[in-house]
C-alpha cells in the first residue's frame, strides 16, 4: 500500500488526476497547491537521499492537469530568482494561493 | 441554445440538468396551484353575499392552513436537496479541462495529455458567416467528449466571470485566485452555447463560451488539423 509500486501511475495510459478525498468540495485550489508542493518536496528529498525521482512524477502530473499554466510559471519563476536552498519547513496556514504575490512555496 | 420568445429551461444534455428540470417542473407546478387557489379564495371572498360580522376564532382552519404549508414546503424542499447532494457526488472524471477567464475571453487548457492550450474569442458580427448565430459564435469552440464525466476547473486572470453551459446545467464562476471544480457528463452530441454570467466589464456580454460536444471515438483521435 505504502511503497513505490502502489503510489505510481497505473500502467498504461495516465486519464486524469483521481478523486482526492482531502479536497472534495469545489474549491480544489488547495488540491493544485499540495501537489506541486509534493512535486518539489518529493524530487528534493530523494534527489538528496540519492534515489529515483520517479515516484515523483505522480505528483507532477496531478499539479499539472490541475493547475492554470500561468500560475505554475510565475511560480517556477519565483523559486529560481530565491533559489533552491530554502528550508524545508512551511508555515502551518496559507491564506493566500500561490499565484499571488506574497504566496510563497517555502 | 436558446430559441426566440423562449420560456422554458433549455433541453437538457446530461442528467444533472434532466433532474434540474424535472424539479422546476414540480416546483412550479406547487406554486401555480398555490397561487390559483388563493387568487379563488381572494376572488370568493370578494363577490360573496355572504358575509359575518361576529367571527371570533376558527381554530381548525387556522390548523389547516398552517400545516398544509409546512407540507408543501417538505414537499418542495425533500427533492431539491437531492439534487443538491447529486450534483456534489463523487466521481471519477475521465478527463480535466481548465478554462481561464480574461477580459474578454476564455482561455482553454488541455493539459492531461500534452499542452493544447488556446483562446476563445467571440466573432465579431462581421466575420459571420451565413447562419451562424450573433454575440455567440467563438473562433475556437471547447471540444469535449460525450458520455464520459469531464471535469472543468474554472479560474479568472482578472476579474470575476462565470463559465456557464445552461443545456448542460453549469454556472460556475471564474474567481481570480481560486479554482472551481465542476463536472458534468453529456449524453448528446452537439454544439452548445453559454455566455459569460458575471459582470465582468464593457465586453462582458460578448465572450460567449461554445461547447462542441464530440462522441468519445473521434475525442481520442486528438487534435485534427481543420481547414
Amino acid at each position: 500500500m505504502l511503497d513505490v509500486e502502489a503510489q505510481e501511475p497505473p500502467k498504461g495510459k495516465w486519464s486524469t488526476p483521481p478523486f482526492d478525498p482531502r479536497f472534495p468540495n469545489q474549491n480544489q485550489t488547495r488540491n493544485c497547491y499540495q501537489n506541486f508542493l509534493d512535486y518539489h518536496r518529493c524530487l528534493k528529498i530523494r534527489t538528496r537521499r540519492g534515489k529515483s525521482t520517479q515516484p515523483c512524477e505522480y505528483y507532477y502530473r496531478v499539479y499539472h492537469s490541475l493547475c492554470p499554466t500561468s500560475w505554475v510559471s510565475r511560480q517556477r519563476g519565483r523559486r529560481a530568482r530565491r533559489g533552491e536552498g530554502s528550508a524545508e519547513a512551511e508555515p502551518a496556514s496559507r491564506s493566500l494561493p500561490f499565484c499571488f504575490p506574497g504566496g510563497e512555496l517555502e | 441554445m436558446a430559441h426566440p420568445v423562449q420560456l422554458s429551461l433549455q433541453d437538457a444534455t446530461s442528467p444533472v440538468m434532466e433532474e434540474l428540470i424535472t424539479f422546476h417542473d414540480h416546483a412550479f407546478m406547487a406554486m401555480s396551484l398555490i397561487s390559483f387557489l388563493v387568487l379563488y379564495a381572494l376572488l370568493s371572498t370578494l363577490t360573496t353575499k355572504l358575509t359575518n360580522t361576529s367571527i371570533t376564532d376558527a381554530q381548525e382552519m387556522e390548523t389547516i392552513w398552517t400545516i398544509l404549508p409546512a407540507i408543501i414546503l417538505i414537499l418542495i424542499a425533500l427533492p431539491s436537496l437531492r439534487i443538491l447532494y447529486l450534483t456534489d457526488e463523487v466521481n471519477d472524471p475521465s478527463f480535466t479541462i481548465k478554462s481561464i477567464g480574461h477580459q474578454w475571453y476564455w482561455t482553454y487548457e488541455y493539459t492531461d495529455y500534452g499542452g493544447l492550450i488556446f483562446n476563445s474569442y467571440m466573432l465579431p458580427p462581421l466575420f459571420l458567416n451565413p447562419g451562424d448565430l450573433r454575440l455567440l459564435e467563438v473562433d475556437n469552440r471547447v471540444v469535449l467528449p460525450i458520455e464520459a464525466p469531464v471535469r472543468m476547473m474554472i479560474t479568472s486572470q482578472d476579474v470575476l466571470h462565470s463559465w456557464t453551459i445552461p443545456t448542460l446545467g453549469l454556472k460556475t464562476d471564474a474567481v481570480p485566485g481560486r479554482l472551481n471544480q465542476t463536472v458534468f457528463t453529456a449524453t448528446r452530441p452537439g454544439v452548445y452555447y453559454g455566455q459569460c454570467s458575471e459582470i465582468c466589464g464593457a465586453n462582458h456580454s460578448f465572450m460567449p463560451i461554445v461547447a462542441e460536444l464530440i462522441p468519445l471515438k473521434i475525442f481520442e483521435m486528438g487534435p485534427v488539423l481543420t481547414l
